[in-house]
Order: structure tokens, then sequence, then C-alpha cells
């Protein structure tokens, strides 16, 4: 990358303490999911349930797939209760692949509104960790 | 073989910095940490990060019309920005490219239904669709 060409560059050493860990969790978000007790949060169809909030801590890394292997479900995923198409992102998930993961800063919310649920499954499983 | 009569052809590569090299690999490109800037942090905190952020991100929708070229993201105020898009109906082909004139299937890049691309300041990223496609974009900045 040229520095010349870049108007917002700056020395370095000024990257903030949040910027390293947020790198650190994301480096190390795929690795550390089954360090921690699964709860799980019940889900039904259309209607958003707050999966995880990071109440306490630098950076949370949260992990969640459906309750109820095989499974497949797919919804959306948001900041705060209003998750509508068009306005959010469209995620898809099963139990063949590793969990879905979301890096979460303090104070941040994860909210998730199931559009479709294969059968058998009640809720998420949701692991956090924090790194 | 070597000809003894032609000239040695040396192409030597150039110098990036004016610093002797200390690398011990004998990289010519290397350079030490302390002098990734903070702009490159960014642009790699955004990269790896990025898809592990979408959920606090801004979306919006934007259509593409049958033929049309639409700016789709603009980094105006951000080190670096990360844009994931995906297609409000699958499956979508479309194009995208970082100069409206690159945005025909012959000179631009050519997706399937999602992309991520990381947006250094000033950059802007377009969209063109054949057939007309409806993207649902959503940007983080870390």
């Amino acid at each position: 990358m040229s520095n010349l060409l870049d108007p917002y560059v700056r020395s370095a050493d000024a990257l903030s303490e949040s910027e390293k860990r947020i790198l650190v969790a994301a480096f190390v978000a795929s690795n550390v999911f089954s360090m921690s007790i699964g709860r799980v949060v019940p889900v039904t169809v259309g209607r958003p349930v707050l999966i995880s909030k990071n109440d306490r801590s630098d950076v949370l890394i949260v992990a969640f797939q459906p309750n109820s292997p095989p499974a497949t479900a797919r919804g959306r995923i948001g900041k705060d209760a209003r998750i509508f198409p068009g306005s959010s992102v469209e995620a898809t998930f099963d139990t063949i692949r590793p969990p879905f993961q979301q890096i979460l800063l303090p104070k941040e919310q994860l909210w998730f509104v199931a559009d479709v649920v294969s059968a058998g499954v009640t809720g998420f499983v949701v692991s956090e960790v924090t790194p | 073989m070597k000809n003894p009569n032609m000239p040695a052809v040396v192409i030597p590569l150039p110098p990036r910095r004016q610093e002797p090299n200390t690398s011990v690999l004998g990289d010519p490109y290397a350079r030490p940490a302390g002098e990734v800037t903070v702009a490159e942090w960014r642009v790699m905190i955004c990269t790896i990060a990025g898809p592990k952020r979408l959920s606090q991100g801004f979306s919006r929708e934007i259509p593409i019309p049958a033929g049309e070229v639409k700016l789709l993201a603009q980094n105006d105020k951000s080190y670096a920005l990360f844009v994931f898009g995906q297609a409000r109906v699958l499956p979508a082909a479309f194009v995208i490219a970082g100069d409206p004139r690159a945005t025909n299937p012959d000179n631009g890049i050519r997706v399937l239904n999602v992309f991520e691309q990381v947006l250094l300041p000033k950059e802007k990223l377009y969209g063109f669709s054949i057939a007309g496609v409806t993207l649902v974009i959503t940007e983080v900045t870390v």
C-alpha cells in the first residue's frame, strides 16, 4: 500500500488497544469456541431473539449453531431487535460446519431472527469466549 | 549454456527503502514491524475481522436496474471499510469494480450471490447487472 497516497496515514504504534484485541479475537475465534460451556437460546421463526450481549469484556467472541444435529437454519443477524430483510445480513447455519461466529465490542448486542429452521431445532447453542 | 560473447543481463530489483536490508531471509521488501502504518493495520483488521463484525454493521438495499451501473459503497471517512454484499434473491449474477468503466462482464469482477471487499480511503465500489438485481450492502469499519 502506498503511504504517499493515503490521506489518513499516521505513524505506527497508534493502534488502539481495542483494535489489537479485535485482531487477536479474529485470529483465534475459530479455535476457542469449544472452551466454554454453551447455553441454549430458544428460537421461534419470525421472532427476534437476543443471542448475546457484551456487557463486561473488551472483546467477546460469540459462536452459535442449531441445537439439534443434523440441522440447518437460515435467518438474519443484527445489532438490535429491528431486523428486516434488506437492512440486515442473511446467514445460513448448519451443524456440519463450524459454528457461526461474531465478535462483539463493549455494549454491543447480537440479535437473530430465524426465517427457516429444520425439524427438531428448538433453539441455538451459544458459546461465548473472551480472548 | 552461457554464451561468452553475450554480455550478462542483470535486472536488479528496485530498492524499496534506503536502509540496508536486515532480513535474514533475504526478502528485498522486508520492513521492520514498527514501520507498518496504522492504515495498514486497519486494512488487516478489516480483512480478517470484517466478516465477524457484520452483525454490527449498517445494511441498506441497493437495486441495480438491468443494464445500469450503480454506486454500491464509498469510503469517504474510514481508514479501511469492509463491504459485504449479498443478493436479495438467489441465485443472482452481477459485476463489481472500483471504476464505473470496468463494470461490464468483460472487464469487471463477476460475482455470484455474495462478495466481500475492503475499500481504502476515497475508493468506491460500483455494481452492474445485465438482468437487474437488488443487493443488500453491509458496511463495517474497525
